[in-house]
């Protein structure tokens, strides 16, 4: 309709600052990186303020099984990026390959962080480690079961005809969703499963 | 009018163009009502809505008032006065001044920055169901009997498990989160409308300075609400599955959730007044006849405003014994505000003192504004200094100061506003003799209830306590204060009075009954659903002042012609523009009316009264049909397929 918009398909493909929807995306994952960065800082208030850490009688996690998910989570993204970058040029058997093996692993790394979660050495009732450990690794939990619902669904519409080299923001869009719930766990996995081990607490 | 509306750019082509575009923009009525998105639809609900809350706040301050208008008082028990005091504050900080704020920027921005719409119509439409929905979910709590009562910062351990059980907080904790998601989408929505949708030419040195004060509202919303959401999470998880985060005995630390709530409650302040500024900024120099003195740096004040925001949370906590060190910080960094504060005051006065001024209502409002403000600025510096501060915490003066801030730095602003842009919303002026009555009523019962309060601090009356003995010297300032309060409640009866009758008959107007400045005095007086008739083109900050304001001829970045006459009847189309200099980027397709964004946050609300109330299945099933309309709503249209 306007030369603009050939010339934003020559953009690199994460990069779409025509289009609101885009904008709406990096505004939504502003807001959830300062949820993020509010779980953290209370689990740093309360670690500063601690005598130990984790509190006395309470087991350092074993980070093997949550390396393994975060890995997972990781992977998927890619595999997603890997196909929209394909289905943006048009090439619709890539993305919908892209698509399915990110779903694939991200179905694994939740499973493999859910049950992770069921084999920690304490509840989150147990005490305010616990508490804090469950709403990080729950929140990264919940936002991962989020972006696979967006991914069923773009998917799903992939499978049906629609988005591709002409309309590609919801292509776009949960692939930087995905990569912003990648990008949230490190920070989490860090705080969580090797601080205490930097800190002198394990 | 037509020839302002003219003025707009390049007519359409027809007067069948002009229907199309009337059709393809066309909101429903009746019944299918409900389904609709158009950004002045729901920004008038949200204004009305926030309205009526703000008179349920009001008169939840009566009682309050009525029940210390004599020691010793009975109108009210201990409990009652907690509810009220609760949820007054409640009340006027989530239910009224915030949608009221982002209600107005709905309905205003896009006419402003010359666009036809926001960005996402559905997300507007689901906002407004999710605060009113959020809104009755916190009233209902009269009819069960679990009115929250721990006061508007709920502060554990009072508001933990084991010193508050009942639901009474629980109403409280989800209810205002799922008032926040409103909020938060509609911050979005006015970003990205900033950001992406400003008329050809409206680079961000000619954006209107309430354009900014939004854009610097919107991101210091997105910053600000999040540790609020989370933390009343937090409390939520705390009382219902006896996890510990800010209880001492689990290993928690109160202190977290006063961290939590006054990093959302401190920039909040200033998500309240920037817009007012904005609005000041605005109407000012059109009472006065003369561009705003000093733009550029009443909005690098304003983006200086948002920033230090975040800086001074640590202001509020001063008696919690926090470290001296972070409490100089704090209060050093409260005492900036003087000089963004300062700026935008004397750019106010500036642009007065250039000017020929017009006294009509808007203009006495936003003087009002000024006077209360700056005393409320005043005893805001008076606080900033930790040494003062542990002198009158938690006492009367606290109260006087805030209302003086946020009653002369919200409600004066947007009472003004709303005599301003009245004929704009109806094609009606707003009655002149009520509109004064009102202004004098309103700003002499302010002062009366408020003033007397500043001496009540000081004489060491402490805030929500219900009542007082005699003889303590309290007597007078109470009765005082009182007697204000009755007098600030007739002035909103008059006014109400005066926009009940100017609604049936007051003058009509043209398009631009001020001789304004900004876009949407181009527009009809209402608009059409469609805003305007072509998309204009801006070369100037005051387009409608300048006689090249609006000439095409002056934009040689100007790629025309990307007037949207629709081809397609069903096509609602806006001109996205580039972020700095709004040159035309492409066309993008708005999505219609749907029912979806409603039925999605009746699903939700049932999540809500699941989580209340323990009821899985219902928190099954209405999360299902959340999916369910989330799924209908996002569902692709048919250009999309590939």
């Amino acid at each position: 309709m306007t030369p603009a918009r050939s010339r934003s398909t020559r953009a690199p493909v994460m990069i779409r600052p025509d289009r609101g929807g885009w904008w709406a995306m990096i505004m939504l994952l502003g807001f959830l990186a300062v949820g993020l960065a509010a779980l953290l800082f209370s689990y740093f208030h309360l670690l500063i303020n601690a005598e130990q850490w984790p509190p006395q009688g309470v087991e350092t996690p074993r980070f093997v099984a949550a390396a393994w998910g975060g890995g997972a989570m990781l992977a998927a993204t890619l595999a997603v990026y890997a196909g929209v970058v394909q289905g943006v040029r048009g090439r619709r058997a890539r993305l919908k390959i892209g698509l399915a093996a990110g779903f694939v692993l991200g179905i694994a790394a939740l499973v493999v962080s859910l049950l992770d979660l069921g084999h920690v050495p304490f509840t989150a009732q147990t005490n305010v480690y616990g508490s804090l450990f469950f709403a990080l690794a729950g929140y990264i939990a919940v936002l991962l079961m989020a972006g696979l619902v967006m991914l069923a669904l773009v998917q799903f519409w992939v499978w049906l005809g629609f988005f591709g080299p002409s309309e590609s923001i919801a292509l776009v869009n949960v692939t930087l969703y995905l990569a912003f719930v990648a990008a949230a766990w490190i920070p989490v996995f860090a705080s969580l499963y090797l601080a205490p081990y930097v800190l002198g607490g394990a | 009018m037509a020839k302002l509306a003219e003025q707009t750019g390049p007519s359409p082509a027809s007067d069948e163009g002009l229907r199309r575009l009337a059709t393809a923009w066309a909101s429903p009525r009746g019944f299918a009502g409900l389904s609709a998105v158009n950004h002045k639809v729901v920004g008038t609900r949200f204004i009305v809505t926030a309205f009526f809350f703000f008179l349920i706040g009001g008169i939840q301050a009566l009682l309050i008032r009525l029940q210390l208008f004599v020691p010793e008082n009975t109108l009210v028990g201990p409990d009652t006065f907690n509810e009220l005091f609760t949820m007054h504050g409640t009340t006027m900080m989530f239910l009224f001044a915030l949608p009221m704020v982002e209600g107005i920027g709905m309905y205003l921005l896009p006419l402003m920055v010359g666009t036809r719409d926001l960005p996402f119509p559905r997300l507007n439409a689901f906002g407004y169901f999710t605060y009113l929905f959020g809104g009755i979910i916190l009233y209902s709590s009269f009819i069960t009997g679990n009115v929250p009562d721990g006061g508007w910062f709920a502060y554990p351990p009072l508001t933990g498990p084991e010193f508050r059980p009942g639901l009474n907080l629980d109403y409280w904790l989800l209810g205002v989160t799922f008032v926040e998601i409103s909020a938060v989408a509609g911050a979005i929505e006015l970003v990205v409308v900033i950001l992406k949708r400003r008329a050809p030419g409206m680079s961000i040195n000619r954006m209107p300075v309430f354009a900014w004060s939004i854009l610097v509202t919107g991101l210091t919303i997105l910053i600000s609400f999040p540790p609020l959401i989370i933390g009343s999470l937090m409390l939520e998880v705390e009382r219902k599955l006896a996890f510990s985060f800010f209880s001492a005995t689990g290993g928690g630390d109160p202190l977290l959730w006063q961290h939590l709530f006054w990093w959302f409650g401190h920039p909040d302040v200033y998500i309240l007044f920037l817009p007012a500024v904005g609005l000041a900024a605005t109407v000012v120099p059109v009472m006065a006849r003369v561009p705003l003195a000093g733009y550029s740096l009443v909005v690098a004040s304003i983006v200086g405003t948002g920033l230090l925001s975040f800086g001074v949370w640590i202001h509020h906590m001063f008696t919690t014994g926090i470290p001296l060190l972070a409490s100089s910080f704090a209060g050093a960094a409260s005492m900036l505000f003087a000089i963004t504060s300062g700026i935008q005051v004397f750019a106010l006065i500036a642009t007065v003192w250039q000017g020929k001024v017009r006294w009509a209502t808007p203009m006495l409002y936003m003087v009002g504004f000024l006077l209360i403000f700056v005393l409320g600025g005043i005893t805001g510096i008076m606080l900033a200094a930790p040494a003062f501060d542990w002198q009158v915490h938690d006492t009367y003066f606290v109260v006087a100061h805030f209302h003086y801030v946020l009653i002369g730095g919200m409600l004066f602003p947007f009472l003004g506003a709303l005599y301003f842009w009245f004929p704009k919303f109806t094609g009606r002026m707003l009655d002149e003799r009520t509109g004064r009555l009102g202004f004098w009523l309103s700003f002499l019962g302010f002062n009366l209830t408020f003033l007397p309060q500043h001496w009540l601090g000081f004489e060491g009356m402490p805030r929500r306590v219900y009542t007082y003995p005699a003889g303590l010297g309290w007597e007078l300032n109470n009765f005082l204060s009182s007697l204000g309060a009755l007098m600030l409640a007739t002035s909103i009866l008059v006014i109400m009075f005066g926009i009940v009758r100017s609604l049936r008959t007051g003058r009509l107007v043209s398009a631009n009954p001020w001789g304004a400045d900004t876009l949407e005095w181009g527009a009809d007086s209402p608009p059409a659903a469609y805003n305007f008739r072509s998309i204009p083109v801006v070369a100037s900050l005051n387009p409608l002042w300048d006689p090249e304001g609006m000439d095409p001829g002056n934009h040689p970045e100007y790629q025309g012609p990307v007037v949207t006459d629709p081809v397609d009847a069903n096509r609602r189309e806006v001109v996205t523009t580039t972020l700095v200099d709004a040159r035309p980027e492409t066309i993008e397709t708005l999505p219609g009316p749907s029912f979806a964004p409603l039925v999605m946050a009746i699903g939700l609300t049932l999540v809500l009264i699941a989580a209340l109330y323990d009821l899985a299945l219902v928190a099954v099933v209405g999360g299902l049909v959340a999916l369910a309309a989330g799924i209908n709503w996002m569902w692709p249209p048919p250009e999309y397929r590939q």
